[in-house]
């Protein structure tokens, strides 16, 4: 029997190698090929023995073949203990990172039934394994993925959406908080000496910059990014408070960004009721609207009186 | 454009606001305000004027320009015709009345707009001629001779005084020529609203206006 | 929308020149060129004050005239000059600003009478200065006041702000043509005026006579305002403004003088002007530190007003007109969406503009606003016309779903002709408003006058401060309080339609330099 267990573990090394190898996967096949000699039942043996001391999984594929993977030694210590069936939604799970995946999907690719699936799951959330959330493309979705893991952006409607809900309040804080940083930066560079150009460049700050003040003034707990910062700050550009400008760092551009005033004041039109008024198109010299009538002139003639 | 009315449905090119994805029965800001009023509170008041500095002082020029321009000779007064009763008002009545004729360098105008004409004898050729005019629209049979008769001999009295200083070549020229003028209207606004009796008159009477007009040009008055 | 601006010219017309005036030159507008004797008939008013209302507005270069058939004419309204009447005011002060007090009484006079001679001009102006500044004038510089005036009437002249009419050649025809020689335009010789006889009727009208009997020569010679040449100042301060604004003062003082190169060796009125060198500016300016600087950051800050088209000579660059009204009626615009539907519709407003098509959905994710809330306000830019919807077909399949996308976009041009009626309108309003109150409060108003002239009269004649007092008291506290609520409200809508103007001027340039 020494011969067979040598032999044994020969082959249990070299089954771990070609799992190392084959990432995705071994097949019996794929055993068989590499050792020939090798009986079927030997291999059978050989994995049975992996499988029971958790260092394989063994997963079905959609033409029912099996196939074997290692297992990370990492999420081992986590699931021990587990029904195998556990394993195999676990490791699904953690497979898809933080893309997540959804438990139809689930089921599909450990064969297992539905219900068992759900019953899986609601166990490994009790156990902090695993959790949910809905993505925004698909609010039904619920989608499932480790514990310690964070959603993908893209899934979540990154820092804007909370709940599925676009967080306007949020965004506009945001809007504002950036512009009275480039303000501010703007009123501390006319200090700047040396001439004009000095000044401008002064008052511009790189949307790094923004992205560390904003950061570091806590209003969010939100991990913003610095395509988040920018976005907000081209809202500013459109909101024609901002203006933009690249400078040539290294190998890509730096966006940079200054606070501007207007090139007019607010337009005398404006100054005026007609201006504002929601009834221009109707007012004419007949009917109810009529300069003379208009209660919006009584009001804002007599306001003082 | 026509009037489309607060919050209501847009006619432009089949967009609706379901199609913007608006839900039914959402409450849209428009309609907040309960029941239609006609002025609608407003969502954004005028804004403050920016303070200039000057606008004191152009705000002075215009009310200037325009009190000056309102009492100049440029703002043409209608005639006034009932100068029978002097009103309270009259003696306060700042300069309007007072302007006179319109002094202007003539030559730079179109000859039509000359105050004096140069064709007067046409003119006055035309006076009668009006007349007839009119008569031809008689109708009823009615007369009062005497009565019609006699005014027009007084117009055509006042009309010859005029002649006479015309010939002398009065100053008052252009003064005559614009009271000719009125007269001439007044006469016709007569006739005009005038009775169908005096119009009827005439019309058996033609060849009697024909020697009066001959009458004219030899400075006589029947 | 349409006829707003025959409205408001009809208003002007009326509150300067009477009914009468109003009614032909409101004839005029509406049915286009026309002979007397059709104007008579649908006025309905008398031959002679159809007349005379033609020779006020002729005189005030409001209405010309050509030869229809041989020997009648048939006159035209120029309506744009109409609502030129309502600018007076700033041209007026602009003169003021720029060449002091004289300049201010000889564009007053020049205003209020449409064509004058330079005699006129000179007298009334000089007695006009003597009553500004009765206390601080002795009989001395008074002397020689017609020649103060004289000169700024030169300097005017010269700086093509006075220029003189066309005249008849031919005084004899009925309908006399008005020509002027390009030379004569902006020149007035020392032998067109007697310098004496301008002293001698000043004098003799400071003492009292009403009309004095003195003869000036060239007395056919007539002078008006060149209304183009003010509208270059007054455009030069809109851009330069602008830049103070989003630069800061000495930056405006720059591109003065870049303006002032410029117009060396550029028409004015071109939308691209001639390249000037950076050392030509400087000499133009005393001693500007920074001048290279300041330019290049113009450049870059001023919308496209200054471009950067070489190096030559420390650097060249050039006024772009068009560009520059572009961004200012860029930022008119936005600001008034601003204003009258929030700053996250000038958002979209912008941002729409400056994408120039663009669907739904791509507004709401680029703006980062409230997809509803998107939704909402483009429907409201929409239905106001500030937006415009195109549709583009996607396929040619009858079914209803999806078969069509809509994109959204400004069109400037009709945006920027809406909001000129717009201000037509508005400026109507205020004027109706102006005049109701004044009726409204006539009894008021007019005591106030009649109060006024006694006191004046009072003053003259040597009145003691207790007949003075008596007068004033004919009003009482009430009345008085009253009085001053009304002329603050007159005073309100007065400055609200002098600024308004201002919009009106901006478009107008935009829509110049649109269609050059």
């Amino acid at each position: 029997m020494a011969a067979t267990t040598d032999l044994d573990a020969q082959v249990e090394q070299r089954v771990v190698q070609l799992c190392g190898e084959f990432k995705q996967g071994i097949t019996y096949q794929i055993i068989q090929n590499d050792m020939p000699t090798l009986e079927l039942a030997q291999i059978v043996n050989v994995i049975n023995k992996l499988l029971a001391t958790g260092r394989l999984d063994m997963l079905k594929k959609d033409d029912d073949i099996l196939v074997f993977k290692l297992r990370d030694p990492g999420s081992l210590h986590r699931v021990k203990g587990a029904e195998p069936e556990e394993q195999v939604v676990y490791k699904i799970i953690e497979e898809c990172g933080t893309q997540g995946i959804w438990a139809r999907e689930i089921r599909s690719r450990s064969n297992l039934h539905l219900n068992t699936v759900e019953k899986v799951l609601r166990k490994l959330e009790s156990k902090k394994l695993i959790k949910s959330f809905n993505p925004v493309s698909a609010p039904k979705k619920k989608t499932y993925l480790l514990y310690n893991l964070e959603p993908d952006r893209s899934l979540t409607g990154g820092a804007w959406y909370s709940d599925q809900h676009f967080d306007s309040e949020f965004v506009d804080i945001l809007n504002q908080q950036c512009w009275r940083f480039l303000e501010q930066r703007t009123v501390r560079a006319r200090q700047v000496t040396g001439g004009p150009v000095a000044v401008r460049t002064a008052s511009f700050v790189a949307s790094k910059e923004v992205l560390k003040h904003i950061s570091e003034l806590g209003i969010t707990k939100v991990q913003l990014s610095i395509d988040d910062i920018e976005t907000i700050l081209e809202t500013l550009v459109f909101d024609g408070k901002v203006e933009r400008s690249v400078a040539a760092e290294g190998a890509e551009g730096v966006k940079l960004y200054r606070a501007v005033s207007s090139f007019l004041p607010t337009p005398a039109l404006m100054c005026t009721p007609c201006g504002v008024c929601p009834l221009i198109k109707e007012c004419d010299d007949v009917g109810n609207v009529t300069p003379v009538k208009c209660r919006y002139m009584k009001e804002w003639l007599d306001v003082e009186w | 454009m026509a009037a489309r009315g607060r919050g209501g449905r847009g006619r432009g090119r089949g967009m609706t606001l379901e199609q913007l994805g608006v839900q039914r029965g959402e409450v849209l800001p428009d309609n907040i305000v309960g029941p239609p009023e006609t002025y609608p509170l407003l969502e954004f008041k005028p804004s403050q004027l920016p303070q200039k500095e000057n606008m004191e002082y152009i705000l002075c020029i215009k009310k200037d320009f325009q009190e000056h321009m309102q009492n100049s000779q440029y703002n043409i007064q209608p005639e006034v015709k009932n100068m029978d009763i002097e009103r309270y008002s009259d003696r306060y009545q700042l300069l309007t009345s007072h302007r006179g004729q319109l002094s202007l360098t003539w030559s730079r105008f179109p000859k039509e707009l000359h105050p004096m004409m140069a064709s007067l004898p046409k003119k006055r050729k035309l006076k009668p001629a009006k007349v007839v005019v009119n008569v031809k629209k008689a109708r009823t049979k009615d007369i009062n001779v005497n009565e019609t008769l006699e005014e027009l001999e007084k117009k055509e009295a006042t009309a010859g005084v005029d002649e006479t200083e015309e010939d002398e070549g009065g100053e008052r020229e252009n003064k005559a020529e614009e009271e000719v003028e009125e007269d001439l209207e007044e006469v016709d606004e007569e006739l005009d609203e005038g009775t169908d009796y005096i119009n009827n008159y005439f019309d058996n009477g033609e060849s009697y206006l024909d020697e009066e007009d001959d009458a004219l040009e030899e400075g006589g008055v029947f | 929308m349409s006829g707003n601006l025959q409205k408001v010219c009809l208003k002007i017309l009326k509150e300067y020149f009477g009914d009468i005036v109003a009614k032909v030159g409101d004839t005029l507008f509406q049915k286009g060129s026309n002979p007397l004797r059709i104007l008579c008939s649908t006025t309905k008013l008398p031959l002679s004050k159809v007349k005379e209302a033609l020779a006020v507005l002729i005189k005030h270069n409001l209405v010309t005239w050509d030869e229809w058939k041989p020997g009648i004419p048939c006159y035209t309204l120029l309506h744009d000059r109409v609502l030129l009447i309502l600018r007076y005011p700033r041209y007026v002060y602009h003169v003021r600003e720029k060449f002091g007090e004289q300049s201010e009484m000889i564009i007053d006079v020049i205003s209020k009478e449409g064509q004058a001679t330079a005699s006129h001009v000179i007298v009334t102006s000089s007695l006009k200065m003597y009553d500004a500044n009765t206390d601080g004038m002795n009989k001395g510089s008074f002397e020689q006041q017609h020649i103060t005036a004289r000169n700024h009437l030169l300097n005017l002249i010269e700086n093509e702000y006075i220029q003189r009419c066309p005249a008849p050649q031919d005084s004899n025809k009925p309908v006399p043509k008005l020509t002027v020689k390009a030379e004569d335009l902006y020149s007035l010789t020392p032998e067109m005026l007697d310098l004496k006889a301008l002293q001698q009727e000043i004098q003799l009208r400071r003492a009292g006579e009403g009309k004095p009997e003195v003869s000036h020569p060239y007395s056919d010679i007539f002078w008006r305002i060149n209304y183009d040449r003010f509208h270059i100042d007054f455009r030069d301060s809109e851009i330069r403004n602008s830049i103070v604004r989003r630069v800061d003062p000495l930056a405006g003082e720059c591109l003065g003088a870049l303006l002032k190169v410029s117009y060396g060796r550029s028409d004015p009125w071109v939308s691209v002007m001639n390249p000037v060198t950076v050392s030509e500016i400087r000499d133009h300016l005393k001693d500007l530190k920074y001048l290279e600087q300041y330019l290049k950051i113009i450049e870059e800050q001023s919308g496209g007003c200054v471009q950067k088209v070489g190096d030559a000579g420390g650097g060249q660059y050039r006024i772009n007109m068009f560009n520059a009204f572009q961004s200012l009626t860029h930022a008119l615009i936005d600001n008034i969406v601003q204003d009258r539907f929030g700053s996250k519709a000038a958002r979209i407003f912008r941002l729409v503009r400056q994408h120039r098509m663009m669907e739904q959905d791509q507004i709401g994710e680029m703006s980062m606003i409230d997809k509803k809330e998107a939704n909402i306000l483009t429907y409201r830019l929409l239905h106001d016309n500030f937006l415009r919807i195109h549709e583009l077909r996607k396929t040619l399949a009858p079914s209803p779903a999806n078969k069509s996308i809509f994109l959204f976009h400004v069109d400037m041009t009709s945006v920027v002709r809406m909001i000129l009626e717009w201000s037509y309108k508005a400026l109507y309003n205020l004027m109706v408003q102006r005049e109701t109150r004044a009726n409204d409060n006539r009894r008021l108003l007019e005591k106030h006058i009649r109060v006024a002239t006694i006191v004046e009269n009072l003053n003259q004649s040597g009145g003691t401060e207790d007949q003075i007092q008596e007068v004033l008291d004919m009003m009482t506290p009430n009345e008085k309080e009253h009085l001053e609520q009304v002329n603050k409200i007159q005073d309100k809508l007065h400055v609200s339609e002098i600024a308004l103007d201002d919009t009106i001027f901006i478009l107008q340039m935009f829509t110049y330099y649109q269609t050059l």
